[in-house]
């Protein structure tokens, strides 16, 4: 008798996907309506600060009425995403992190809530050293800034074409981030032309892994990701047969005897584009805000471009680009006087974590000279994670971004009020701010 | 014609269409009432024909677990006080998101609307008459291109509610708009091969059984009918003791069929009550659950306890009635004309019982709190006796009742939007 092979799961039906979206999103309103701190952060009430305190009066760690263990403590925090017991799969599972097809009502799972159809952000930790090795030496923490200048070169040119009038979101940070992000990878011009949009709508994707989109949100993101993976794989393809400058054929080079999979190559880019971008783009634009709220600081910008990185990590840390983070529980963990079974789910109130008073001085004031010790990240990018290995990219995107906007639009102002994405707890992505260059 | 009948399965929500399923098969049309397997006996023991449809829904499951929640919304942004402005859009993206998910798409579970589709689909109703929450018979209207009304048991709270939604969504960015009801019913529609409309939603017109002072003034096409009790599968049976004359004024205590199956319930234990209101002097018939009755203290003579009665045969004999504000206990009073005292918790019933006490048929008492104990409901209800203006109140609400038309005469009217509305044969989605 033939050993039956494990199919992967059925991609599912509108029906199922929906049916499965819109139980969870339920959830988040009804354990809202009880006062849940974690579940008002969900639904995603505007006062995200506010609702991090709450989470923090509760205690180091507790566990919301929806089950999952939530955490607003800084030590606490930075504890649970350097721990190895901690990762972004069920211990001992396979494949995609699905739980489309169960019944929530019987199972409360309320993480991994959309499926990707692939392990993109979940990878196991095997993949994500070996992705982090192949990083390394050519995007890595200590290699990645020498692509500064292919990324500045890019922001120069969405600059040039800047009206006097403009939006934050829709015509700086999306076009600067994914034209820095085409110079640095080397990508054909195909897939410059195609960028802007497939990013806006792969930009949930973060916020999806806690926060059910709507369903044609939903289906959008995972038709767009689809296509960033066809066209990453085309430019690797193209990298193959004639190298090129850029990071892809840089990628390529590295350990080319060591039977790389160029595969590897071609998730490095579509992290880079679907996790990175979205990440760098709500940096830029939050930093962008961060500054023009705060004038003194904007003035020492302004005198100074150079230090559009300190801009960069502080903003990281006061306004972070992702505001949650998802662990599940490797195996048993005690912290914070709890012990933690394995195979729970762990969420990191980032946002609050970095404004925790026991941490930093005067967490609340948004400062460019804010003392760091070296080697030291925020915990909206720290971990092995996804998030972790795009980072460095990040950095440098953004810098570049907030460097040239000191130099060139020294006159910036903000004209209305910031408006941010529906159904986005975790990035709090800006969707839009109306800004004038004088 | 052929008319489909579906609520989903519970008999309180079942029961509010039975009269006019009546009416239509009395006038010679051919009547078929689709549901979940749970409601077939109710159904047949009505006398009308049953469809059952997919499999039984969980809504006791879900709503056990998300009862709460669902409460600790609904109760203070209050609708109900006809103050539109309290409805912010953050109130009603989280009313409508958990309805949704908890209620809506529970009771009309998919196996259920895609039996239902099938059902119509066969056998091509001119017209889908609807229980309001029971979208799966939109649905069914949608794809086979039936003419489709709601056939309400209540207040339109709900239409009032998703119009001042749907207003207040239009003043919102197209990128943060979010209507979990309508999101779902696409998707739903789309597995059919149909598109929303926003018919699926209000139907092609209403059929409403209040009393005007006690509807909602709406642009959209309405059919006042008579409400006519129809008190569920337990037998309606006169008993002897209905014709003595107990010498005192006669008062009803009861639950409704919903609260006493599951538990949400503003009344206080059934033994207290039943002690402190058989101090007044007034015969008190009450229904109490079989299970209840054995935790009974000893009651006074003065107390008559019933495991279930039809409403309709004891009601015309009383003086006053106290119970929990449901809609098929609160019209059965209002049409036989008996003051009411309503211990009303939640959605409708507190509507209702708001418009009650302004229209002087009877007294709101919210049971939250502290605010319906044993003696207050006690001297309540010595309040309804001993003044008359309640009765005079309650016989201008059943005035009202009489002069509506009666189901039987509003069937020439649902014939003629069944013509207008109907797509031409051939023109549904699937036919």
């Amino acid at each position: 008798m033939p050993t039956p092979t494990s199919a992967p799961p059925a991609a599912p039906t509108d029906s199922e996907l929906g049916r499965h979206l819109l139980t969870v999103r339920g959830f988040h309103f009804v354990f809202g309506a009880l006062g849940d701190p974690y579940a008002r952060r969900l639904r995603g009430e505007a006062d995200h600060l506010s609702l991090g305190e709450l989470v923090r009066d509760r205690g180091p760690l507790h566990r919301s009425a929806l089950g999952t263990w939530v955490t607003a403590d800084g030590g606490i925090s930075a504890r649970l995403l350097d721990d190895p017991l901690l990762g972004p799969r069920h211990p001992a599972s396979e494949g995609p992190q699905e739980h489309v097809l169960e019944n929530v009502w019987e199972t409360w799972r309320t993480c991994h809530v959309t499926p990707l159809g692939e392990d993109l952000l979940t990878p196991a930790a095997a993949d994500s050293d070996r992705l982090a090795a192949l990083l390394g030496p050519v995007l890595g923490p200590r290699t990645c800034t020498a692509w500064q200048v292919d990324a500045e070169r890019a922001v120069h040119r969405v600059l040039d074409g800047l009206p006097p009038h403009f939006d934050v979101v829709s015509d700086l940070a999306r076009p600067a981030i994914a034209g820095s992000l085409a110079a640095v990878l080397g990508l054909p011009d195909e897939a410059r032309a195609e960028l802007p949009d497939l990013l806006a709508a792969c930009g949930p994707v973060l916020d999806s892994a806690l926060c059910p989109p709507r369903l044609p949100v939903a289906r959008a993101m995972t038709r767009a990701l689809r296509r960033v993976r066809e066209l990453m794989a085309a430019a690797v393809a193209n990298h193959l047969t004639a190298p090129a400058d850029g990071a892809v054929s840089a990628l390529l080079a590295v350990d080319p005897d060591g039977g790389r999979d160029p595969g590897d190559t071609v998730t490095a880019a579509v992290l880079s584009t679907v996790v990175g971008a979205e990440t760098a783009i709500t940096t830029v634009a939050n930093a962008v805000m961060a500054l023009l709220e705060h004038d003194e600081q904007w003035s020492l910008l302004r005198a100074d471009p150079g230090r559009a990185a300190d801009a960069v990590e502080e903003t990281l840390r006061w306004a972070p680009p992702v505001t949650l983070r998802s662990l599940i529980t490797q195996g048993e963990v005690q912290i914070g006087g709890e012990t933690l079974e394995a195979d729970q789910h762990v969420v990191v109130l980032v946002d609050a974590a970095q404004r925790d008073p026991a941490l930093y001085e005067d967490p609340d004031r948004f400062r460019l000279d804010r003392p760091r010790s070296p080697g030291f990240t925020h915990m909206a990018l720290a971990g092995r994670d996804p998030l972790g290995l795009v980072a460095p990219l990040v950095r440098v995107q953004c810098t570049a971004v907030l460097r040239a906007v000191a130099e060139r639009l020294p006159g910036l102002r903000a004209e209305g009020e910031p408006l941010r994405r529906g159904r986005s707890p975790v990035v709090r992505a800006p969707l839009s701010l109306r800004l004038a260059q004088k | 014609m052929k008319v489909l009948v579906t609520a989903f399965a519970m008999d309180a929500h079942f029961n509010g269409v039975v009269p006019l399923a009546w009416a239509l098969r009395a006038a010679g049309h051919d009547v078929r009432v689709a549901s979940q397997p749970a409601l077939t006996d109710s159904i047949t023991r009505a006398g009308l024909t049953a469809v059952p449809v997919g499999t039984d829904h969980q809504v006791q499951a879900t709503m056990g677990a998300m009862a709460p929640g669902v409460f600790a919304l609904h109760r203070n942004p209050d609708y109900l006080e006809n103050r539109p402005e309290l409805l912010d859009l953050e109130f009603l993206e989280a009313s409508t998101s958990m309805l949704t998910a908890a209620f809506y798409a529970q009771i009309n579970n998919d196996s259920m609307i895609d039996e239902m589709v099938d059902f119509a689909a066969w056998w091509r109703p001119d017209l889908v008459v609807w229980e309001p929450f029971t979208f799966a018979g939109a649905v069914a209207a949608q794809v086979t291109g039936a003419a489709q009304a709601r056939l309400l048991w209540g207040p339109d709270l709900f239409l009032r509610v998703h119009d001042r939604f749907q207003q207040v969504l239009h003043e919102v960015r197209a990128e943060r708009r979010d209507d979990a009801l309508e999101e779902w019913l696409t998707w739903t529609l789309e597995r059919h091969g149909a598109a929303f409309g926003p018919e699926v939603i209000s139907g092609h017109w209403t059929i409403d059984q209040m009393p005007p002072s006690v509807r909602f003034a709406t642009a959209r096409p309405t059919v006042p009918m008579r409400f006519v009790p129809y008190n569920g599968p337990v037998p309606a049976v006169v008993p002897p003791w209905l014709r003595a004359d107990p010498g005192r004024p006669r008062v009803l205590l009861t639950q409704g069929i919903t609260e006493r199956s599951t538990g949400f319930t503003g009344l206080p234990r059934a033994g207290e009550l039943l002690a402190s209101i058989a101090e007044l002097d007034a015969e008190v018939v009450a229904t109490v659950k079989a299970e209840e009755r054995e935790g009974l203290p000893p009651l006074p003579g003065n107390v008559r306890v019933v495991d279930s009665l039809s409403l309709h045969v004891v009601l015309p004999s009383c003086a006053a009635v106290v119970h929990h504000g449901g809609a098929g206990t609160w019209a059965t009073a209002a049409l036989h004309g008996v003051p009411q005292l309503a211990l009303a918790w939640q959605w409708d019933d507190v509507f209702r019982a708001g418009q009650l006490e302004k229209l002087g048929a009877g007294i709101f008492l919210p049971p939250h709190g502290e605010g319906a104990s044993a003696g207050r409901v006690r001297d309540r209800l010595a309040q309804v006796l001993a003044e008359p203006s309640f009765r005079q109140g309650a016989a201008r609400i059943r005035a009202e009742m009489l002069r509506t038309p009666a189901p039987g005469a509003v069937v020439p009217t649902l014939e003629q939007l069944t013509a207008r509305h109907r797509a031409p044969a051939g023109q549904g989605v699937r036919h």
